[in-house]
């Protein structure tokens, strides 16, 4: 059974996850710095965000977009939702599952690579989210 | 004369041996199919066949040519040798793919007994010699002897030559090198052919003054550093080898079905996420993924984060900062080495950047947060011939020593406290975490072995805390005498267990548990599957067990480069050996014969003195970190070491059983283990 029942509960976990990091100081500059425009596809359940830090209209440094999206993106990534819930979780290893297919990359990976320190903390901020939000039984 | 393969299906290679003592040279010929030898050169002094008694020959290539001939040489009733004596065989073996189409494969080993750890040495490099030297029409240089003069070796395709040269003597490795290339030639004849420039492969000072982390240095960038070769090299008065291809073709039995898997590997290459990013930062993007992993080292291992300070060292600093260009080895695609700049002050250079191990070991184990700083550092070890990851770890541990009132005018007690003679001729109070200046400093002394801060930091991280004395035991972080690398093992157990058992000391490359545990190549069809729970202890043994067997030839023999190799399967391991060798290689074959050559290294460093005692990792990592990825998790030696002796038939000195020995076809040293009662075992503080 997937991990989250559907697409709504999606957007509430890992989209209010990255709404809550435009708010974070730390998280926020660092995204910013990147400038990169990276489109998440998740499938089981079907759901699409967007990070926009290349060209924000939001003041928050980067620009959080839930749903489909016309608009080109730098990189774009694919995996399950299941594979992405643990992932921020800190329990999928982001070399492996790219390498083992779980989760697959086009285009430059330069921007990716270098929001790999700040995975860490991020994964922290996700497990509160996820805590607050009540959903103990998804850890 | 061009080597080419010959019409018969058979490929060979040539052996030069070389005594530098009486100047004489021989030259044998070996099967790439076998490692037999088909002709025995006139005039050969030691040895009884290739790998010496009954003992079958190793696999043609890098560290299998370097045991037979270190077999060979050794153990025709002679002691084993000194390791800066003259007897020590110095082997420098490229693997059978150097040279040819397939990409990521000049690689090449040098090895001889370690004057930095006493037992088996091996430094694995990259560049353009290796290739060099296969197209020339050489698959190995054995150099014994002390030649009476500095001297050089210098190959061609016509044949193998010494001579002296004094006047190179007291250069640092980049003088050397352009002295046969002119200043600033650099590597800018890459895929000219005949035209290019010579390979270098050069001592600078530190091996001259036989430091036993001394390095051997390639076209400035290549660098051979672990174990010690460049000390070994310094004894021998041998200051460079200097190889001319002359353009021809590496001998194969089947170039162009090679053709046809560079072919096939190079679009696999190409869409590797993790290569695309190694081409794109160079190594130090490694740094990044080891801050996400845990695994970087910071303040001699004792914190597990230090975010302000892993930022400015990572790759997006490296590259705004210093970036200059890209570099490559010969043949391979991922030009993961970079040229820097720094335009001004006092760290100014413009020449090769450092890798992501040195960035750890001369960054974030010393705290020294400036980029710029580290790649200095790097450039004066490059120069003066030191392995970064050995300088590395001696400095932190001297930083850390003089912090706790250990070393320096405050020291308690020892050979450097209380005003002792000699003791403040560098101001250890100077040396703290996070300045680079006396850093520098002290690797010019450490080179040269230099007045007491030079003598005592020359030895190495264990010399260094023997002469520190009670108290200091805990910064002896290496492994029978070897520095870790900078990959933390509490956060990558099987890198605990491999750091441990390795048959050079704590070592990252004679095994695959990194790349496993990392998820950066898996290899299901010798049953090294992922996903793998890096921070979990079970079934570590039996991983590390296979994941060895398998390193002994892709990585050490064969060789391919354990970066550009992330995108090769065991299968094109196979096909590649096959095509280039004559013999048609199996999955099997291959790990049966990486335990042959594991298991001769182990009897070999058994009869050198290594015992189960020496299998341990430093004490601070049995010790959780307290903060970082890695909080909390602590190897589980007991259990993994338990499992790993059992599957390798280990009795309980850590002796490898006679009868695995014998079933393999190492009959010779079967029975010399079975005769050792007692040898004084290497002792690690």
């Amino acid at each position: 059974m997937a991990v989250f029942r559907d697409a709504a509960q999606l957007y509430e976990c890992i989209g209010g996850f990255f709404r809550r990091a435009q708010v974070d100081p730390n998280l926020r500059s660092k995204v910013a710095a990147a400038k990169i425009k990276v489109r998440f596809a998740y499938s089981e359940p079907e759901a699409t965000i967007t990070v926009n830090a290349k060209d924000p209209t939001s003041g928050a440094g980067f620009d959080v977009i839930e749903g489909p999206s016309p608009e080109p993106v730098d990189v774009y990534m694919t995996m399950k939702a299941d594979v992405a819930h643990r992932f921020w979780l800190g329990k999928v290893n982001l070399i492996a599952a790219i390498n083992r297919g779980e989760m697959k990359v086009r285009g430059p990976i330069q921007g990716i690579i270098r929001l790999l320190p700040l995975l860490n903390p991020a994964f922290e901020m996700y497990r509160n989210h996820i805590k607050e939000l009540g959903y103990e039984d998804l850890m | 004369m061009t080597p080419v393969a010959p019409e018969s299906g058979r490929a060979t290679a040539k052996v030069a041996w070389i005594d530098l003592t009486t100047a004489h040279i021989g030259e044998t010929s070996v099967d790439l199919a076998t490692g037999e030898e088909v002709v025995a050169g006139e005039g050969v002094a030691v040895g009884r066949g290739v790998a010496g008694g009954g003992t079958t020959p190793f696999f043609p290539g890098g560290a299998g040519l370097a045991l037979s001939v270190f077999l060979r040489c050794t153990h025709n009733g002679s002691a084993l040798p000194d390791p800066l004596g003259p007897a020590n065989p110095l082997v420098f073996a490229a693997g059978p793919l150097a040279g040819t189409p397939i990409p990521a494969t000049s690689r090449m080993v040098i090895c001889a007994r370690s004057p930095q750890t006493g037992l088996w040495g091996e430094s694995n490099l990259g560049g353009f010699a290796p290739a060099d030297l296969r197209q020339a029409g050489y698959l190995g240089l054995v150099v014994t002897g002390r030649a009476e003069q500095p001297s050089l070796v210098e190959v061609r395709p016509e044949g193998v030559s010494v001579r002296a040269c004094p006047e190179l003597w007291g250069l640092d490795t980049y003088e050397t090198y352009d002295r046969f290339t002119g200043k600033g030639s650099g590597e800018a004849g890459v895929g000219a052919g005949g035209n290019r420039p010579p390979s270098v492969l050069a001592i600078g000072p530190a091996g001259e003054n036989l430091v036993p982390f001394a390095a051997v240095v390639h076209n400035r960038r290549h660098v051979a550093g672990r174990t010690g070769m460049g000390a070994v090299m310094g004894s021998k008065n041998l200051k460079a080898v200097v190889v001319w291809s002359g353009g021809g073709r590496a001998a194969t039995v089947d170039h162009g079905a090679l053709l046809v898997l560079r072919r096939r590997l190079l679009p696999r290459i190409e869409d590797h996420i993790p290569l695309q990013a190694i081409r794109s930062f160079g190594t130090s993007v490694n740094f990044d993924a080891a801050i996400y992993l845990g695994t970087i080292p910071v303040q001699n291992w004792r914190r597990g984060a230090w975010d302000e300070g892993l930022e400015r060292l990572g790759a997006g600093a490296y590259q705004a900062r210093l970036g200059d260009g890209r570099a490559t080895c010969f043949g391979c695609p991922v030009s993961c080495k970079r040229e820097v700049r720094v335009a001004e002050g006092p760290f100014a250079l413009s020449g090769p950047g450092p890798e992501f191990e040195t960035v750890a070991a001369l960054g974030s184990l010393l705290m020294i947060d400036d980029v710029a700083a580290v790649a200095k550092a790097n450039d004066l070890c490059n120069r003066l011939g030191l392995d970064t990851i050995s300088t590395g770890g001696v400095v932190a541990a001297a930083i850390e020593a003089v912090e706790r009132g250990l070393l320096g005018s405050g020291a308690r007690r020892g050979p450097v406290g209380d005003g002792a003679a000699g003791c403040e001729d560098f101001g250890w109070s100077r040396l703290t975490w996070g300045d680079p200046g006396p850093v520098l400093e002290l690797i010019h002394r450490i080179a040269r072995r230099r007045g007491t801060a030079g003598r005592m930091l020359g030895g190495g991280v264990r010399h260094l805390v023997e002469q520190l004395g009670p108290g200091a035991e805990d910064l002896a972080i290496h492994v029978k005498g070897l520095a870790v690398p900078m990959h933390d093992p509490r956060a990558s157990h099987g890198q605990a267990l491999a750091y441990a058992i390795s048959t050079r000391g704590a070592c990252h490359r004679s095994h695959l548990n990194q790349n496993l545990e990392s998820g950066l190549s898996f290899y299901p069809e010798v049953g090294l599957e992922g996903p793998v729970d890096e921070k979990s202890s079970v079934g570590k043994g039996a991983m590390t067990v296979k994941s060895e067997d398998l390193s002994m030839i892709l990585g050490s023999s064969a060789i391919v480069c354990l970066l550009g190799g992330f995108a090769y399967s065991v299968t094109d391991l196979v096909d590649s050996l096959t095509a280039a060798t004559g013999r048609r290689w199996t999955a099997d074959d291959v790990m049966a014969e990486g335990r042959r050559i594991w298991l001769a290294k182990r009897a070999l460093n058994y009869l050198m003195g290594a015992r189960k005692a020496d299998d341990r990792l430093p004490r601070r990592f049995t010790e959780a970190l307290k903060e970082g990825p890695a909080a909390g998790y602590r190897p589980d030696m007991a259990t993994m070491l338990e499992e790993y002796y059992r599957l390798r038939e280990l009795d309980e000195s850590g002796r490898p059983s006679p009868n695995a020995l014998a079933m393999t076809g190492l009959p010779d040293l079967a029975r010399e283990l079975a005769e050792v009662s007692r040898v004084p075992a290497v002792s690690q503080t």
